[in-house]
């Protein structure tokens, strides 16, 4: 935890949304280099001067925003991410870091609540591994794997479910 | 709560964009939204197909695919194939099988190549295992141009081409066919082709980044104006190669929009390209920000004013950067007066005339065994050959003098349709400094297009030349006879510059630097980008593919 560190340059993170149990705000206070991770909290505290080092996140919930910041503290070291390394990871689509993999080993409802906070708060690379697990979650998966997988509600008619399947029969070949 | 099929859409292409077309035809199967944003994933996907680099094994699987499942060409709407990059990857991946053969042929013989063509292009795209082995080369010599032309057979909704040299074997002939199609039932390929950009051949043994690459451009761009759905042509960075040019027919092209940037036409060839289309739109050029071994073309603005004549009623925008190599007739490079100049042109395109005849009928004969009972070709031959004997007639009129032009490019208030005009100064007013009726003929404020709404002047500075400030001072002192819809004027109050010329000398600020970072890093050539290549790290939602997988390939067995 981030708690349990010396934390040089902190900054505050309040969640308008505080985590489930109790709040302590020292729970909420994190080292400037991995808030940074988030390009839209780095453009804030940009913003704001030196001075100011308490920023409101509204939209992330308290728990997500503590397993986020998790990561950020794990990669806050990490090289800034350049376009060709970009293109580089994409190449091993299904290739995430071991720590990344149990970090993202949580209940579905989490992980889409941590790929959204990662978009909202514009963390490009928790972004990214997020969706490539989800891939991986539905990746060779029949489509009734996949509706049981992730709980989907069929809302077409038969026929409509019909005309699809029929359109697309050869691709299940 | 936060589940799959609620997820924003950007986020759920992103993980679409992960995952095989198998996997997103089971998601589509989910529900309403997962459908609507597969089918736009999988558009997405196949809206842009590269056959180059490291690219080229999905459009060698996607080819198979869709030879098998013709469907999934119609999604293909832009074919990237870029000769300059070598192909490069795994190549010892499974080869198509015997039994698909027949497949492939099929589709050979139905887009209407002859036998021989037919057999090669077979021949280089069953490649052979056996022989790859025994020889080290991975794939057959013309396998990126076969594949590409396939392609195109195969994708009819292809809008865009992007590549080098079209004037090639396969892709020439099937330009030619899409030309001719559509007469005899036979349905052809190409028949949405709207754009073709030919990239600049980087290839060359004297490629250098700031010499005009040299090469027949009118060779290329016969062919591609003459399809009947062309609507636009962009090239970048040439210089034609003195070589003969073809005889491009006056007024029989579908182009709308021309763009040619950073290049240098002989005025031959400038006249070719600039009389063939029916009805031009819109019409860029810029010319004489790179270096030309043998010396810069220079322009005399007239030139300009006279070509772009026939296309005044519907030329909507007009973007003329021509002044690095804008010239008046007592220049250098015009020895004779103002009245021979009208003959030089004539002579000069009388000459180039003769060995366009040649090329004419070389080229008719093509067409006629290509396919005899085609109307549009024969229309097209005939005006071909109806222009023959009526050479100089045709030139007096595409010389005659409408208006005085002195050095400028001459009054443009007849060109009705002009909505956007952007042009510097000196091919406006003429490269003189005085302010002489013979020079200048005309009033800017008087010769302004009727329907103007932009208007751009490059290069002026208030009060550096008394000729240009006259003009432009009077130009906005009367802003009640400005054309009605002239909404936004640019270029008087702060200079606008146009392209930078590149070809400067090495000690020029900025380059040199980056080239000796570059060096440093071991990686020039990924610095040497001209400004209009920076624009193809935008072929974005390639990018976002995920890599071949060959175990997609259809002939590949099941286990």
């Amino acid at each position: 935890m981030a708690t349990s560190k010396q934390i040089k340059d902190p900054v505050k993170l309040i969640p308008t949304i505080p985590p489930s149990g109790e709040f302590d705000i020292a729970n909420f206070t994190f080292e400037r280099k991995a808030v940074e991770r988030s390009i839209l909290l780095k453009n804030m505290l940009e913003d704001l001067g030196g001075t100011n080092t308490e920023i409101p996140i509204p939209n992330v919930k308290g728990d997500v925003l503590l397993k986020v910041m998790d990561w950020c503290d794990h990669h806050m070291n990490d090289p800034p991410t350049t376009g060709d390394e970009d293109n580089d990871s994409r190449r091993k689509t299904t290739d995430i870091e071991e720590w990344d993999q149990n970090f993202l080993q949580v209940d579905q409802e989490m992980l889409f609540e941590i790929i959204l906070a990662a978009n909202y708060l514009d963390i490009k690379a928790l972004l990214d591994i997020g969706c490539k697990t989800v891939a991986n979650m539905i990746k060779g998966k029949s489509p009734e794997e996949i509706r049981k997988t992730f709980n989907i509600q069929n809302d077409f008619t038969p026929e409509e479910e019909a005309q699809i399947r029929a359109e697309n029969e050869w691709a299940e070949e | 709560m936060a589940t799959l099929d609620k997820l924003p859409l950007e986020i759920m292409l992103k993980i679409f964009s992960l995952l095989s077309y198998k996997d997103t035809v089971a998601l589509s199967l989910q529900c309403r939204r997962l459908h609507t944003v597969s089918d736009l994933a999988r558009r997405r996907r196949y809206r842009r197909i590269r056959v180059d680099g490291q690219y080229w094994p999905r459009a060698y699987n996607l080819l198979w695919k869709i030879l098998k499942k013709p469907a999934l060409g119609l999604l293909v709407e832009e074919i990237v194939s870029d000769t300059n990059r070598f192909l490069y990857g795994d190549w010892w991946f499974p080869r198509p099988g015997k039994e698909d053969e027949p497949l492939l042929n099929s589709a050979i013989t139905k887009a209407g190549f002859d036998d021989l063509m037919a057999e090669d292009l077979l021949k280089i795209l069953m490649v052979d295992q056996e022989r790859v082995k025994l020889t080290l080369e991975p794939v057959p010599d013309g396998f990126q141009e076969a594949l590409t032309a396939m392609l195109l057979v195969v994708c009819p909704n292809v809008r865009t081409l992007r590549m080098p040299n079209v004037n090639v074997k396969f892709i020439e002939e099937l330009l030619k066919m899409a030309r001719s199609s559509g007469s005899d039932g036979n349905q052809c390929c190409l028949q949405n082709l709207r754009y073709v950009d030919l990239l600049r051949d980087t290839s060359g043994v004297w490629y250098s980044l700031e010499l005009y690459t040299n090469c027949g451009l009118l060779w290329d761009l016969k062919p591609i104006m003459r399809v009947p759905s062309i609507e636009s042509v962009t090239v970048r960075g040439v210089c034609e190669d003195g070589q003969s040019i073809p005889f491009l027919a006056p007024g029989i092209s579908n182009i709308k929009e021309i763009d040619i940037r950073y290049s240098s036409l002989q005025r031959r060839e400038f006249w070719s390209i600039m009389r063939h289309p029916r009805g031009l739109e819109s019409f860029k050029f810029s010319s004489g920000q790179l270096r030309d071994l043998t010396g810069d073309v220079r322009y005399h603005p007239k030139i300009f004013g006279k070509a772009l004549l026939r296309h005044r009623s519907t030329l909507k925008v007009l973007d003329l950067d021509v002044d690095l190599v804008v010239t008046s007739w007592s220049g250098a490079d015009y020895d004779s007066e103002d009245e021979d100049e009208d003959e030089d042109y004539d002579e000069e395109t009388n000459d180039s005339e003769d060995s366009e005849n040649e090329a004419g009928g070389e080229d008719y004969e093509n067409g006629d065994d290509g396919d005899e009972g085609s109307s549009s070709d024969h229309d097209s031959a005939t005006s071909e050959q109806r222009s023959t004997p009526s050479v100089s007639s045709r030139v007096s009129e595409d010389f005659e003098n409408s208006r005085p032009y002195g050095e400028t490019i001459g009054s443009l208030h007849d060109f009705v349709a002009l909505k956007r005009l952007s042009i510097g100064v000196r091919a406006l007013f003429g490269p003189g400094d005085q302010d002489d009726p013979e020079i200048v003929p005309f009033r800017l404020i008087n010769s302004l297009p009727p329907n103007l709404e932009y208007l751009c002047i490059r290069g002026y500075v208030a009060g550096q030349n008394p000729s240009y400030t006259s003009q432009i001072e009077e130009f906005m002192e009367n802003k009640d006879r400005w054309p009605a819809s002239l909404k936004e004027v640019c270029g008087i109050g702060e200079c606008i510059d146009g392209l930078p010329a590149l070809k400067g000398p090495r000690n020029d600020e900025g380059t040199d630097g980056d080239e000796d970072s570059g060096d440093e890093d071991g990686e020039e050539e990924e610095e040497e980008v001209l400004p209009w290549e920076k624009g193809k790290d935008n072929w974005t939602d390639y990018n976002d593919e995920a890599p071949p997988n060959l175990q997609e390939v259809p002939w590949v067995k099941d286990e």
